[in-house]
């Protein structure tokens, strides 16, 4: 637990960021 | 003046670092002044022309700065991992607020020309002068306490650092917030912000690195786990307090002073690469600082070793201890740079308030103040805001007042703020009665659950549920008044309507 608190739950936290960059990626608004 | 009798007894790098600081404040305050500050938009939202990088930079630091560097710190020295939580809950909010708040207000606060808060809520809402009202009472309020207390703070760190006294301190602080804050206005404030949030890094990252590599993680380990088991163990503090600092990031979203960085930037589509910014930036400081006071335990196991025995004291005395002269002189100028760049938000939001809500909108009825007046009457306004703030120090009654608020300000901002927020940028049943209701009933809750309950669950959590149901209820039981437009307004915040988004007489003034 002190592993993963202290090491892994930041990179996820990391992960979580790219992943939300990469998906609210804009698509071609429909007019 | 007997600052050069001051300057023999305080070694000289702190003095350097702190004096260099101020030279760079000095610059961008006039740089800001020539360049943007013709209009109320350039004055308090920097002409909605922000580069995304000062956003994220500025509106990480603005929120949390001081307590960041001194507290979580501290936090961590006594608590050890758990401190950890602390941490998460802020940054996994701040991540969900610039990707998917973030760019639906700053698209219709563009497209309707709001500056503030108040703006936000009217003019989506369709609200009249009762919601402004009470939106900017509330902000007024909060803000004059939180400029206040920061001013004392960075009173007492300044006379603590350069041995005079503390009102001397703290009236050098605010003189020197004062002045280029009022001079530059938004721009000023948010590049000394991102300015901040450089050194925040720096000092975040550097000195936990230094530390931690003398001492290495293994033996680190060994030492905590020998001192007390708990402190290698993140649940070791109980569920309650798990939840409570998890809750800490449900203060985000009500921040007055922090959702005027995303009503700024050039582009909503630039809230993208802000929100990896703005992370990268949370988590790298947030866990550096964890690691910092875990390290600091290690090494000085009590309280007793720090200066005052005050765990808070941790940062600016390892930096002392394990970096350069010059580089520690650099980082403890941070600390007040920190205090000052939180104030300065804090102050700017506030006079925001006071020129475009109270005397713009409900006094002078919604009437155009041309543009270089309405700028001067917002300095007027800084320096008379700034004059009350330390003002109230003065007063017996009203210093206590000032203290009594700044305990509920993060939670009580956050439950007042943060559901109305969530609710008329995600619903359309939002109505203005519901929103005023969220208002009300947030900050109320607040405080009476600090008076009662606060010993089971942080007050800042069930005020943030109590408004959240109010806003609901009372939507629902006014749903006659929703805004005729909201379906207009909906595509609007979604960008469904096409690229131009900021009012055309806005885009043809800049």
């Amino acid at each position: 637990m002190t592993n993963f608190v202290l090491f892994i739950l930041p990179l996820l936290v990391l992960a979580l960021a790219i992943a939300g960059y990469v998906l609210t990626k804009p698509r071609e608004v429909q007019k | 003046m007997s600052e050069t009798a001051v300057v023999v007894d305080v070694n000289w790098p702190i003095v350097a670092g702190f004096v260099g600081y101020l030279v760079i404040l000095v610059v961008i305050a006039a740089y800001a002044g020539y360049a943007r500050a013709g209009s109320m938009t350039d004055y308090f939202l920097g002409g909605r022309a922000m580069r995304y990088v000062v956003v994220a930079l500025s509106s990480v630091t603005s929120a949390r700065s001081g307590w960041l560097v001194l507290g979580v710190t501290g936090m961590a020295f006594v608590n050890g991992a758990a401190a950890v939580w602390a941490v998460v809950g802020y940054t996994v909010m701040e991540l969900f607020l610039f990707l998917f708040v973030a760019p639906r207000i700053r698209r219709i606060t563009g497209r309707m020309g709001d500056l503030t808060l108040p703006d936000f809520f009217v003019s989506r809402l369709r609200g009249g002068n009762v919601l402004r009202g009470i939106v900017v009472t509330v902000i007024v309020l909060f803000m004059i306490a939180y400029v206040a207390s920061n001013f004392q703070a960075g009173g007492t760190a300044f006379a603590g650092t350069f041995n005079i006294d503390p009102e001397w301190g703290l009236l050098i602080t605010a003189a020197i917030v004062v002045l280029y804050t009022m001079v530059g206005g938004y721009v000023a404030v948010a590049l000394s912000d991102a300015l901040q949030g450089l050194f925040m890094l720096f000092g975040l990252v550097v000195l936990p690195t230094v530390v931690v590599a003398s001492l290495g993680w293994g033996p680190m380990f060994d030492t905590l786990q020998a001192l007390n088991p708990a402190l290698l163990d993140p649940l070791a503090v109980g569920a309650g307090m798990v939840i409570a600092w998890i809750g800490i990031g449900l203060g985000s979203p009500g921040q007055p002073h922090v959702v005027v960085r995303y009503m700024s930037v050039d582009d909503p589509k630039n809230l993208r690469p802000a929100a990896l910014l703005a992370t990268f930036w949370n988590v790298l400081m947030g866990w550096g600082a964890v690691y910092l006071g875990m390290a600091g335990r290690a090494i000085y196991e009590t309280e007793d070793a720090l200066p005052g025995q005050d765990p808070e004291a941790l940062f600016p005395f390892m930096a002392g201890e394990y970096l350069p002269a010059i580089v520690a002189g650099i980082l403890v100028a941070a600390v007040f740079a920190a205090i000052m760049s939180t104030a300065d938000s804090q102050l700017l939001v506030g006079a925001s308030g006071i020129v475009r809500d109270i005397y713009q909108r409900i006094i002078a009825g919604g009437r155009d103040i041309p543009s270089r007046s309405a700028v001067w009457i917002s300095r007027g306004v800084v320096l008379a805001m700034s004059l009350a703030a330390i003002g109230l120090l003065y007063v017996p009654g009203a210093a206590d007042a000032v203290f009594w608020l700044v305990l509920f300000a993060w939670g009580g901002l956050g439950a007042a703020f943060g559901p109305p927020l969530l609710f008329t940028v995600f619903w359309r049943g939002t109505t203005a009665a519901g929103a005023g209701a969220g208002v009300v009933t947030g900050a109320l809750v607040t405080i009476v659950w600090y008076y009662t309950l606060s010993d089971y669950l942080f007050e800042g959590l069930p005020g943030f549920a109590a408004s959240a149901l109010a806003v609901w209820l009372v939507s629902l039981a006014t749903a006659r008044s929703r805004p005729a437009d909201v379906e207009e307004q909906m595509r609007v915040m979604r960008g469904q309507d096409g690229p131009v988004t900021d009012s055309p007489e806005e885009t043809a003034s800049r």
